[in-house]
C-alpha cells in the first residue's frame, strides 16, 4: 500500500470521529491532572460502579454528548472519573462563579453558559469540542434536584447534539445514602438525532418530541439502576439507597 | 435569486414546520410578539442562519433581532 493510499485510508473517518483519547495528554494536561487526582481521592471514597444497560457499547471514537439527571455537585465528579474519558463540562455562570474558580473551572474543562440569554457563543464552543471528538457533559434539566428525580428537559441538548452531528448518551447517577456507600453510574444506549428525525432541519415539534425520547432514555437509566440496586440488595436489608 | 427576506421565511417556515403563515411575513413581523419565539426558538434560528447564509452570530447579535428586519439587515451587513 504507498504511502498516499495509507494518508486516505486515515483520513477516511466520519465526522466528529477521532483517534481513541489518550488517558493523559500533554495538550490537556491541565484537565488530566485534576481528573486524576479526583480518580484518586473520590474515585476512593465514592468507589463508583458502571453498569451498562445494554451490550451496544457506546463508541470511542466519536465524541457524544452525555445527559444525565443532576441531583449532587459531586455528580460531574463522579461521572467525569467513572466514564474513563476526557470530558469537557457544561456549567451555569452561577456554577462557574467569579475570578479564581471560574479560571481553575475553565482549566478542568468546564464551560460557562449563561442561562438568562441565548447564549450562542458557549453553544458554539460546546458544538466544536463535541465536533472534535470529545465528550461534553450537560445536565439537562438546567438545575440540581436534590431528591435525584428525572424532571422535564430543557431543549438545549437536542439543539447541540443535532449541529454538532454527534450521539446523545443518556446516564444516570446516584450516590449512595450514607458518604461511604458506593456511588453508581448507569450507562445507557447512545442515540442519534437522525434515528428518530429524517429531516435535514428539525422543527422545533420535532426538537419538543426528541427532548421527551431523551427523558425517557434517561428514565430507563433510572429504572435500570433501582433493578439493579432490588437484585443486588441482601436479602431482608435495605440497600444503600433504602430501596 | 431570492431575497435575504424570502430565504429567511423558508428557514422560518423549516424551524416551525409551517405552523406560521410565512406569506404574512414582512420585515416589521416582530419574532416574541408576532410569531411567538421563545428562547431556545431563537436560539435554533441563529443556528439555522449561521449556516444558511454563513455568517456569524455573537451574543451581542441576539438582543439586536427584535423584528425579521433587524436579521435581514445583520446578514446583510455581515454577509
Amino acid at each position: 500500500m504507498s504511502n498516499s493510499e495509507i494518508n486516505k485510508n486515515r483520513n477516511n473517518k466520519k465526522p466528529g470521529e477521532v483517534k481513541k483519547d489518550h488517558a493523559v495528554d500533554i495538550k490537556f494536561l491541565a484537565m488530566d491532572l485534576p481528573r486524576i487526582f479526583a480518580s484518586m481521592s473520590y474515585g476512593l471514597i465514592y468507589r463508583p460502579r458502571k453498569i451498562y444497560i445494554s451490550n451496544k457499547r457506546p463508541n470511542k471514537k466519536s465524541g457524544a454528548l452525555v445527559v444525565s439527571n443532576h441531583s449532587s455537585f459531586t455528580d460531574p465528579v463522579i461521572i467525569g472519573i467513572t466514564m474513563g474519558r476526557r470530558m469537557w463540562y457544561l456549567a451555569g455562570e452561577l456554577a462557574m462563579g467569579k475570578k479564581l474558580k471560574s479560571t481553575l473551572l475553565k482549566g478542568c474543562g468546564c464551560i460557562g453558559i449563561d442561562r438568562n440569554i441565548s447564549d450562542i457563543d458557549a453553544v458554539r464552543k460546546a458544538v466544536n469540542i463535541m465536533k472534535r471528538g470529545h465528550y461534553l457533559l450537560m445536565f439537562p434539566q438546567g438545575r440540581l434536584e436534590r431528591d435525584g428525580e428525572i424532571k422535564k428537559l430543557k431543549s438545549g441538548a437536542i439543539l447541540m447534539a443535532w449541529q454538532a452531528g454527534v450521539p446523545i448518551l443518556p446516564v444516570y447517577v446516584k450516590k449512595g445514602a450514607k458518604w461511604y456507600n458506593r456511588a453508581t453510574l448507569i450507562v445507557g444506549e447512545e442515540f442519534r438525532i437522525k434515528d428518530y428525525c429524517d429531516k435535514k432541519m428539525p422543527s422545533m415539534a420535532d426538537i419538543e418530541r426528541l427532548t421527551d425520547i431523551c427523558e425517557e432514555k434517561m428514565h430507563e437509566c433510572e429504572h435500570a439502576y433501582y433493578e439493579y440496586i432490588k437484585k443486588h440488595a441482601p436479602a431482608g436489608k435495605k440497600s444503600a439507597t433504602g430501596v | 435569486m431570492d431575497s435575504t427576506l424570502d430565504r429567511l421565511k423558508v428557514l422560518l417556515s423549516e424551524v416551525y414546520d409551517g405552523a406560521i403563515d410565512t406569506s404574512s411575513i414582512t420585515e416589521e413581523t416582530r419574532l416574541v410578539e408576532d410569531i411567538g419565539m421563545k428562547s431556545i426558538a431563537m436560539l435554533y434560528m441563529a443556528m439555522a442562519i449561521e449556516g444558511e447564509f454563513g455568517v456569524s452570530l455573537t451574543n451581542d447579535d441576539l438582543p439586536k433581532m427584535r423584528t425579521v428586519g433587524d436579521i435581514v439587515e445583520l446578514v446583510e451587513t455581515r454577509a
